[in-house]
């Protein structure tokens, strides 16, 4: 699965949780620009983490942008095994 | 500044019987029923069927996805019963000092649904986590919670956890806060929605729930009748708003009511079963709190769950309470149409009573057939009486745990 995918994939997720619209979702967006607050983020990433089959630790939950939080699956999905 | 009178100038209700508290009353009025069999996935597995569930209830209709996705059932209640209540109210919250309004809301068991749904995907998915936002919905503050929030309502928050009598309750201390002018306006009242497979199995444990009518299971609630077997499980919510009176005339607001007493008191006698003493004397002490003679009050709206032992109590609770005047008052069970709210009832009751003075129009006990010896008042059997007077009533509750709670308002 390339980054473009686990962006797609991503998109799929927030879309499905808060009416937004979609060509919001850049990458460079920043969460807080899109009204997302640090508890929609750990919803988010209870999410990624079912559909992607990762474990996110406590300590990495530090993301300010939809690129970051691409970023931190693509490198769980690879450290845990899961590529 | 001496003691406040304290007003109803707002109302919002949703409710086995409707979506707003006027649709409420004409159903109970007309004798409809909310209470019916259950088309929930797991009803199979249930020996009792039948409860009366708010029903054409669309979340998606009152709140964005994500919002309805992160609010327990109990919460969206809640807001949806607040924002009738508001605008019912036409107060204008933005030209208001917000640190003087608050919520006092009752609720018996809060976000149920989400406990057990984390439950669910512990224990029977084998899940080993759950949903970020599982406390913040299942805890017993919530609903209040989000209600203060959504309103920026910088006043007092509290939640009143006092079983069937946690809205009587949370109206009857949210009256204090006006009485004394520690506060300009309050919301109040109570939530619940509980009916949740583990929650109905708990009911059906303590032998409590109603049996089917066989013939028709709309008339399965029975208060007062001789061949009542239990209580029907509810759900949904009603919230008030209260003002003072000075405050009310002065904004040229409509006025349901005043509340004139209240008064709450405990059992503590049993856990479950209720206490005839320990009625009586908390609807003495809203008489002495209200000044007003029992013969004064045209209509007491009971608790009247239909179980065997509440309505006898409850009966003899009236008699030593009023005495000769027990005769002559009108008394009726609404639960018989919208079954037992639980947290919820008190308030659902109380607007019930605002609504018969608005209407001086008594709503029934239903499906009140066999006479019980045991229970020899006057229940407003059957069928609704109009053109009646009714300037003062009262809402009892009485709870598991002993808690009970009595109000009493009056029409100005």
């Amino acid at each position: 699965m390339s980054t473009m995918d686990t962006y797609e994939t991503l998109k799929e997720i927030m879309l499905d949780k808060f009416e937004m619209d979609a060509s919001a979702l850049t990458m460079e967006a920043t969460l807080e620009s899109l009204a997302i607050d640090s508890l929609d983020t750990f919803d988010i990433i209870f999410a990624a983490e079912e559909k992607f089959d990762i474990k996110v630790p406590n300590d990495e939950v530090e993301i300010k942008t939809v690129g970051d939080v691409v970023s931190l699956i693509d490198r769980l999905r690879k450290e845990q095994g899961k590529v | 500044m001496g003691l406040q009178r304290v007003v109803v100038t707002g109302i919002g209700t949703i409710s086995p019987l409707g979506h707003d508290a006027e649709t409420h009353f004409s159903s109970l009025i007309a004798g409809k029923s909310g209470v019916r069999y259950l088309d929930y996935d797991f009803v199979d597995k249930l020996d009792c069927k039948i409860a009366a569930p708010v029903t054409g209830f669309d979340p998606l209709a009152h709140f964005v996805k994500n919002k309805a996705a992160t609010i327990d059932r109990v919460t969206q209640f809640s807001l949806v019963a607040a924002q009738q209540a508001i605008t019912d109210s036409g107060l204008n919250l933005e030209q208001e000092n917000r640190e003087r309004i608050g919520i006092y809301l009752g609720t018996g068991m809060g976000g149920a649904a989400s406990i057990e749904e984390g439950y669910v995907r512990l224990y029977r998915d084998n899940a080993n986590r759950l949903k970020p936002f599982t406390v913040l919905m299942a805890m017993n503050n919530a609903a209040a919670s989000q209600i203060a929030l959504d309103f920026n309502l910088l006043g007092p928050n509290f939640t009143y956890c006092t079983a069937c009598s946690s809205s009587t309750v949370a109206i009857g201390e949210a009256w204090r806060l006006i009485r004394t002018g520690e506060a300009d306006a309050m919301l109040a009242g109570g939530a619940e929605a509980l009916l949740t497979f583990g929650t109905i199995k708990a009911w059906e444990a303590l032998r409590t729930l109603a049996n089917e009518d066989p013939k028709d299971v709309s008339k399965s609630c029975k208060p007062f009748s001789k061949n009542r077997s239990g209580l029907v499980l509810g759900e949904g919510a009603a919230i008030v708003v209260l003002e003072s009176l000075e405050r009310a005339q002065a904004r040229g607001a409509k006025i349901y009511g005043e509340i004139i007493g209240y008064a709450s008191g405990n059992d503590s006698d049993h856990i479950t079963k209720p206490s005839a003493e320990g009625q009586a004397r908390a609807i003495k002490a809203a008489l002495r709190s209200a000044d007003i003679a029992p013969q004064e009050v045209d209509y007491i709206n009971a608790h009247g769950t239909g179980t065997v032992l509440n309505d006898a109590t409850e009966t003899a609770a009236i008699k030593l309470s009023f005495g000769e005047a027990a005769q002559k008052v009108a008394v009726s069970s609404t639960k018989s149409l919208h079954g037992h709210l639980m947290g919820a009832t008190g308030a659902v009751e109380f607007v019930t009573c605002l609504l018969a003075m608005k209407h001086q129009a008594l709503p029934p006990t239903a499906n009140l057939d066999e006479p019980d010896p045991a229970c020899d008042l006057d229940y407003v059997a059957n069928v609704a009486r109009t053109g009646v007077k009714v300037d003062t009533v009262m809402s009892t509750s009485f709870a598991f745990g002993g808690t009970s709670g009595v109000l009493v308002a009056r029409k100005l």
